[in-house]
């Protein structure tokens, strides 16, 4: 069952990494518009 | 012969000064701030590009310069690390001083938002310029970007958000200290 504990974290990171990417694109006026 | 490069986006292109006529070959302002602290003047910076290609650009531009005889000193301003797609931009940050260093180019580095300030230990901090951090408590409580502290301090934008001249003319006088520490001595 390590398998799918190692591809919930993967998966939980990956959410995690794209949701910061999400907030840090909104301090960019120039682009984000 | 001695030459300025700048690097960065739109901030150090001078989008939207008066000066800048164009987005083409040479039609960048003369009165951002790196261009107002040393005459022999090149920008490399272009309106909407990311670290990696201002990394890049900087590299091609000391490059051409060392084959023409020339020396260089270097003033960066790194933009938004999400325009690369990436939450930080620590590894253009690192290629751009490595290079530098080993090729013994006196440089600064700056940026329009503080959000690209990791606790890196490999990234030569003393080498960077941060505004002044904020004093309100609406602004940012801690050393700020080029384009956070022209917001922050209600200096005049253009129709586009771009800070205009009198943000630069300022910027410059604060930098001017630390440019010449950093840089102008080893001239």
């Amino acid at each position: 069952m390590s398998w799918l504990r190692n591809l919930y974290n993967r998966i939980k990171l990956e959410i995690a990494y794209r949701k910061k990417l999400k907030e840090l694109r909104k301090r960019d006026p120039f682009i984000y518009k | 012969m001695i030459i300025l490069v700048a690097g960065g986006d739109s901030h150090i292109w001078g989008s939207e000064l008066k000066d800048s006529p164009h987005g083409g070959v040479n039609g960048y302002s003369r009165n951002t701030f790196p261009a107002l602290l040393y005459d022999n003047y090149s920008c490399v910076a272009y309106p909407g590009i990311g670290n990696k290609e201002i990394a890049q650009r900087v590299i091609n531009a000391c490059d051409h310069n060392f084959n023409c005889d020339s020396h260089n000193i270097v003033i960066v301003c790194w933009s938004w690390p999400t325009r690369d797609k990436e939450i930080n931009s620590d590894t253009c940050i690192l290629k751009l001083q490595d290079y530098l260093d080993s090729h013994q180019i006196p440089y600064l580095f700056t940026c329009v938002d503080n959000c690209i300030i990791t606790n890196n230990p490999e990234i030569k901090w003393d080498k960077w310029f941060m505004f002044p951090a904020g004093k309100e408590a609406d602004e940012t409580c801690s050393p700020r970007g080029f384009y956070q502290w022209t917001i922050e301090n209600k200096y005049s934008m253009g129709v586009d958000g771009h800070p205009l001249e009198d943000a630069h003319l300022d910027a410059a006088e604060l930098i001017k200290e630390k440019f010449n520490e950093l840089v102008k001595k080893f001239i």
